[in-house]
C-alpha cells in the first residue's frame, strides 16, 4: 500500500502553491520577485554616483597607465645609462602630470645627462619653489652644481664658442644659472650658499634689462657721480643718448672735488656704462656680438667719429664747456687694438683728442687720453667698463690697460 | 590600535554598500530570493543580506565569495587612476585623493564577514561539492575565512590599501 501523497504546500506569500525542493515556500513568481528585489531609491542614486566616478577613473585610467609605464621605463633606462631613451619616456610622465616634481626632475636630470642642456635647463628651471624629498634635492643641487662648473670650464667655453657657428647653443641653460640657479630648487641651492661676500663700496646697478648688476668699486676709486648735480651734468654730457652711466669712480680728490660742487681733474678715474635698453644676450648672441666687434673695431669707431650719436655727445660737451670757461674745439677717436679677451669680456682701447680753448690761453689745449674699455658679459647682459687716462706717458696707456684688467676681473665674480 | 568596527564602517561606508550589493547581486543571477537587506548601518554588523539558503553549494559559495570578487575588482578600478598620480608622480589633485578613498574603503569590505565564512564553509563542506572542488575551493575559503578574522588585526585595511594602492605598481611593472 502506498503512503497517502503530502498535501501541497503553498506559498508563504500569495498562497499559490510553492515550488518544490527548496527551503522556503515560495511560488515561482514570488521566488522570482524576491530575488530580484528592487534596489531602494537612495541605493540606486548612490550607484549612479559611483557609476560616475567609476566612468572618470576608467577614462582617466589609460593616461594614468601610460604615464606610470614611461616612468617605469624611462627609470629602467636611465638606470642603463640611456638618458635620451630616460628624457623621452619621462617627458610623456610630464605632459600628462605637469604638475609632478620627481618626474620633472628626473627628466631634467636625464636631459642634462643626455647632452641636452638647453632643456635640462628649461625643465629644472620648472622646479623652482618646488619641494621634493632630500634624495631628490641632493640629486638636483648636484646637477646644478655640474651645470654651473660645465658653465666655468674650458669644456663650455669651447661649446659656447661652437654654438656661434651653428652649434647646439646653451643659451637657456646660462639663462637659468645666471637668473634662476638660486631659486631653481626649493633645495638648499649651493649658489647660495657659495656666495661671494660683496666688497665694501659695491654699487648694485638696479634693472639691467630686467635684473641687478654688482659693481665693486675699482681698488683705491671711489664713487663720485651722485654727488654734484653739476658733476653729474659733465658726466651726462660725455654719455650717448642710448647709455646710461651706472657708476663713475674717480681718485679721492676727484672724490672731494665733486663733493665741493666743482669740477674733478679726473687724469685717471673709472665707470661703468650699459644701454638703457639693456637688452637680454644669449651666449650665441654674446659670442656673436664679441666676434663682430673684435673684427670691426677699427670700421666702427672711425665710423663713430662722423655718426650722428657722436654730434650729439659733442654738442653736449660744447654746453659743458662753457660752463667751465673753456670753448671746446671737438674731438675725435682713434681705435687702437683689442688687448684682452676671455670668455666673458673684450677689452679693447682708443685714444680720444679732444681741443679746447681757454680765454686766457692763446693757444687750444689738445687733451689726449687713452680709453680702455671691457664689454662684460654677465647675467645674461652686456655691461661696459671704462678706465680713463690723461695721456702724458706710456705709463698712463698702462694704467689704463692693466687698471680695466684689474676691475674687470673683480665685476665678473662679483656677478656669479 | 583598536578603533570600533562601527567607526571604521562609518568612514568606509560606501565598501559596505558595495559588498551588501554584490551578495545581493549574485542572489538574482542564482534566483535566490531575498528576504531582507541592510545596505549600511551603524551596528554591527555594519550591513547584511539574508537569503535563503541556495539549493545549490557552489550557488552559496558564489553569494558569499561574489563580495570578495566585486569589491576588489571594483576598488582597484576605482582607486588605479587617483593612486598613480598621488604615489608615482606625488600630483594629486583632490579627486584623486577621493578616488584612492573610494577604492581603500571599497576594496577593504571585499572580505567576507565571519558569518560570509561560515556560509561559505558549510558550502564546500557540504555533499554535493565534488572532492576535485573542494580541493580548489578549500584555499580560497581559508584565505577568506582568515580574512573575515583577520580584520581584527587591520588585515582588511592592510588589504584594502594593497588592492587600491599596490595593485597599480605591480600592473605597471608587469607592463613596463
Amino acid at each position: 500500500m502506498q503512503p497517502p501523497p503530502l498535501p501541497a504546500l503553498n506559498c508563504q506569500l500569495c498562497e499559490q502553491p510553492a515550488e518544490a525542493d527548496y527551503p522556503a515556500q515560495l511560488c515561482s513568481a514570488c521566488r522570482t520577485k524576491l530575488s530580484k528585489r528592487a534596489f531602494p531609491l537612495w541605493i540606486k542614486l548612490a550607484i549612479i554616483l559611483v557609476a560616475l566616478v567609476f566612468i572618470y577613473a576608467l577614462a582617466k585610467a589609460p593616461a594614468s597607465l601610460v604615464a606610470s609605464i614611461a616612468f617605469e621605463r624611462g627609470q629602467r633606462a636611465e638606470a642603463n645609462g640611456n638618458y635620451a631613451t630616460a628624457a623621452k619616456e619621462y617627458a610623456k610622465v610630464v605632459e600628462r602630470f605637469p604638475g609632478s616634481t620627481s618626474a620633472a626632475a628626473r627628466l631634467g636630470i636625464a636631459q642634462y645627462r643626455a647632452g641636452d642642456r638647453d632643456a635640462a635647463a628649461q625643465t629644472l628651471r620648472s622646479l623652482a619653489g618646488r619641494q621634493a624629498s632630500k634624495e631628490l634635492t641632493t640629486e638636483i643641487n648636484a646637477v646644478i652644481a655640474e651645470m654651473q662648473e660645465g658653465r666655468d670650464s674650458a669644456q663650455y667655453q669651447s661649446s659656447a664658442s661652437a654654438s656661434s657657428t651653428g652649434g647646439s647653443s646653451n643659451d637657456i641653460l646660462d639663462r637659468f644659472l645666471a637668473e634662476n640657479a638660486p631659486t631653481a630648487t626649493p633645495f638648499d641651492s649651493i649658489t647660495q650658499t657659495t656666495r661671494r661676500s660683496a666688497k665694501p663700496g659695491t654699487v648694485v646697478a638696479d634693472d639691467v634689462g630686467g635684473t641687478k648688476i654688482n659693481i665693486p668699486p675699482p681698488t683705491g676709486f671711489f664713487r663720485f657721480d651722485g654727488k654734484s648735480n653739476r658733476v653729474d651734468a659733465q658726466l651726462k654730457s660725455g654719455l650717448a643718448s642710448t647709455n646710461r652711466l651706472l657708476a663713475a669712480f674717480a681718485s679721492d680728490s676727484d672724490l672731494a672735488l665733486a663733493m665741493k660742487n666743482e669740477i674733478p681733474e679726473l687724469r685717471r678715474w673709472l665707470f661703468a656704462q650699459t644701454l638703457v635698453k639693456a637688452g637680454y644676450f644669449t651666449d650665441t648672441s654674446w659670442v656673436r656680438l664679441k666676434s663682430s666687434t673684435r673684427s670691426d673695431l677699427q670700421a666702427d669707431i672711425e665710423k663713430l667719429n662722423s655718426s650722428a650719436l657722436w654730434a650729439k655727445i659733442q654738442s653736449g660737451v660744447v654746453s659743458v664747456s662753457k660752463d667751465l670757461g673753456l670753448e671746446y674745439g671737438g674731438a675725435n677717436v682713434v681705435p687702437l687694438e683689442v688687448f684682452d679677451e676671455d670668455a666673458h669680456s673684450l677689452c679693447y682701447a682708443v685714444l680720444l683728442k679732444s681741443q679746447f680753448r681757454a680765454a686766457d690761453l692763446d693757444k687750444p689745449v689738445t687733451v689726449i687720453q687713452y680709453e680702455t674699455a671691457a664689454m662684460l658679459y654677465v647675467h645674461q647682459r652686456v655691461i661696459y667698463l671704462y678706465s680713463c687716462a690723461v695721456f702724458e706717458n706710456k705709463s698712463d696707456a698702462e694704467w689704463a690697460r692693466n687698471s680695466l684688467q684689474r676691475w674687470r676681473d673683480e665685476v665678473a665674480p662679483a656677478n656669479q | 590600535m583598536i578603533i570600533p568596527g562601527f567607526l571604521i564602517a562609518l568612514v568606509t561606508f560606501p565598501g559596505v554598500i558595495v559588498h551588501e550589493m554584490a551578495h545581493q547581486l549574485f542572489c538574482r543571477w542564482f534566483r535566490v530570493p531575498v528576504f531582507d537587506v541592510c545596505y549600511f548601518r551603524v551596528g554591527n554588523p555594519a550591513g547584511y543580506v539574508i537569503h535563503e539558503i541556495p539549493q545549490k553549494a557552489s550557488q552559496q559559495i558564489w553569494i558569499g565569495v561574489g563580495p570578495f570578487l566585486v569589491n576588489t575588482i571594483l576598488g582597484a578600478l576605482v582607486a588605479f587612476p587617483g593612486a598613480i598620480p598621488v604615489l608615482k608622480f606625488d600630483a594629486g589633485r583632490p579627486l584623486d585623493f577621493l578616488l584612492i578613498w573610494l577604492g581603500i574603503s571599497i576594496a577593504m569590505h571585499a572580505f567576507p564577514s565571519t558569518g560570509d565564512a561560515k556560509s561559505i564553509w558549510r558550502g564546500v563542506s557540504s555533499r554535493d561539492v565534488p572532492v576535485l572542488g573542494k580541493v580548489i575551493a578549500l584555499p580560497v575559503v581559508a584565505l577568506i575565512y582568515l580574512g573575515a578574522i583577520g580584520s581584527f588585526f587591520w588585515l582588511d585595511v592592510l588589504y584594502g590599501a594593497a588592492v587600491a594602492l599596490a595593485l597599480p605598481s605591480l600592473i605597471t611593472s608587469v607592463f613596463a
